[in-house]
């Protein structure tokens, strides 16, 4: 999980057009609205929601079967509040419902098989010993039923929000989210990548204060975004990230591992 | 603060999985019952294709409907004797649907070649001799599933997040050929208590599944072989104990189409 992963998981594409409508789901006319959306994702306002997830990561280098690269274990923490006049004004949103959303998240290489933190890393590519570091991110945007803006990067207008597709699963519902991959709100997308985002909710919980929410992911990412991987810039080699894990409103609910991760963050 | 330590002392949790034996029960308790009973997993999938020099697509949609079954071998099954090993039926069944609304789709368009490609229903069947060490196809005994001679020691690896037991296994295709890289991930995540319970023969679980591999693999698509473009995969679903909670769109579409496929 990282910053682009989570804020994908509000339909944030950095990149592509939205989508015209929230989908349909099969069965009914089922939708996730953005206060559904946002409690999915996030706690009460004024309260704080953690999501922990565990991934598996594989690398993928063209003509050779992949191996296995590491796990990675992530833990963001989300607030979520109606935004004020004046963050409206500062990112140009019209005064319609808007919320502003703040993440902020740490993911920690682990070995793969052990779970222990990887201490050590070759590159099988180029032989060279690299030193693994953890990822750390933070984030604040403005969120409508139909845009957004960061406030960490400004830009002119807001964008447009792209719409979450529902698969209507019985008493389990699934939002996907999928969008090219890029690192930042303007930066370029690097080929052969992408991101597809998802989350899985209980219908009935919808309405309440809070919605339990089960999180996860899978991105095919380059390895330029880990430069402690020692690989070559615009190397072919691609990353298969899987994760999955879910969200906790009370920070003593973490895995002892996440809340040390966090810990480590102040 | 150093979360190393702290992240050390956790990852040791996983050595409550770690007995071989216990580990193997625990994997047989996430996807099927250890009672006979059979055991069902619904899943919706989405699947983008990425063109070269293209934005990512989303191509298609899938729900499918797995029945499990977990009982004894039967007679002439197993290579070797070994009290602990079982037989997994499973039966997967299957529908292409649209990306945004799962709704059945006749047909779709190739987006380089332009052509209409009728879908088709996924189906599967498949019995697997599952043992603590390993496993392998009951009707090709000599087919495993890891050919790597670590397996045993690297199969099911498990991380404790929290209250759950997560189980992650990943499915690389080791030949060599021009379908590399092709690769995906198995993840279940379920109730470590529950799973731990030896009162229980099953437990519920979420299960996520992703991968990726080249578009021509699926002819279905109608991309030439050989062609760069690349698929992935992302399903999310959940394990159940009986049809009856299982998505309910997908098990109309079996009744509809497949009704005979209902059970394993």
């Amino acid at each position: 999980m990282d910053r682009r992963t989570f804020l994908l998981g509000l339909g944030l594409a950095a990149t592509r057009p939205a989508a015209v409508s929230v989908a349909e789901a099969a069965g009914g006319r089922n939708r996730i609205d953005l206060r559904a959306l946002l409690a999915l994702v996030g706690a009460p306002f004024g309260e704080t929601a953690w999501t922990q997830s565990i991934a598996h990561v594989l690398e993928l280098t063209p003509g050779r079967a992949p191996r296995v690269l590491m796990a990675e274990l992530a833990v963001v923490q989300c607030r979520v509040r109606p935004a004020t006049h004046a963050e409206l004004a500062r990112a140009n949103l019209p005064a319609s419902p808007a919320y502003q959303v703040e993440t902020r998240g740490i993911a920690m290489p682990l070995e793969a098989r052990t779970h222990r933190p990887l201490e050590r890393f070759v590159n099988e590519e180029t032989g060279r010993v690299a030193e693994p570091s953890a990822r750390r991110w933070a984030s604040s945007v403005l969120v409508t039923d139909d845009s957004w803006a960061s406030l960490d990067e400004p830009s002119p207008a807001p964008r447009p929000r792209a719409a979450a597709q529902v698969a209507v699963g019985g008493d389990e519902w699934y939002v996907f989210f999928s969008a090219p991959r890029s690192t930042g709100v303007d930066t370029a997308v690097h080929p052969g990548t992408m991101d597809s985002t998802g989350w899985r909710l209980r219908p009935a919980e919808l309405g309440q204060a809070r919605v339990g929410a089960g999180y996860n992911h899978v991105s095919l990412t380059s390895v330029d975004e880990r430069p402690w991987l020692g690989h070559a810039p615009g190397s072919p080699v691609r990353l298969l990230e899987n994760a999955t894990g879910y969200k906790v409103f009370e920070r003593e609910a973490l895995a002892p591992a996440a809340a040390a991760l966090l810990e480590s963050d102040r | 603060m150093d979360p190393k330590p702290l992240i050390a002392r956790s990852a040791s949790r996983v050595a409550e999985l770690a007995d071989p034996l216990r580990n193997y029960y625990s994997d047989l308790k996430i996807f099927g019952s250890l009672d006979g009973a059979p055991t069902c997993v619904t899943t919706f999938s989405r699947v983008s294709c990425l063109v070269p020099g293209r934005e990512p697509i989303d191509l298609y949609a899938t729900g499918n409907l797995y029945l499990f079954r977990v009982d004894r071998p039967g007679p002439g099954q197993l290579r070797e004797p070994d009290e602990h090993a079982f037989r997994i039926t499973s039966r997967e069944t299957g529908f292409i649907l649209d990306p945004t609304t799962f709704e059945p789709l006749e047909g779709l368009e190739n987006p380089v070649t332009g052509q209409w490609q009728e879908t088709a229903g996924i189906v599967f069947e498949d019995e697997w001799i599952y043992t603590p060490s390993g496993g392998y196809s009951a009707a090709r005994p000599d087919y495993f599933y890891d050919k790597r001679p670590d397996a045993l020691t690297r199969a099911r690896p498990h991380y404790v997040l929290g209250d759950d037991l997560v189980t992650l296994r990943e499915a690389i295709f080791h030949d060599q050929g021009p379908h590399q890289p092709r690769g995906n991930t198995l993840l279940w995540r379920a109730r470590l208590a529950e799973v731990l319970d030896t009162g229980r023969a099953a437990v519920e679980a979420s299960y996520d599944w992703h991968g990726t591999a080249f578009a021509w693999e699926r002819a279905w698509l109608g991309f030439p072989t050989g062609h760069p473009a690349r698929l992935v995969f992302h399903a999310m679903g959940r394990k159940v104990l009986s049809l009856e909670r299982a998505a309910p769109l997908v098990t109309r579409l079996v009744r509809r189409y497949f009704p005979e496929r209902l059970e394993v």
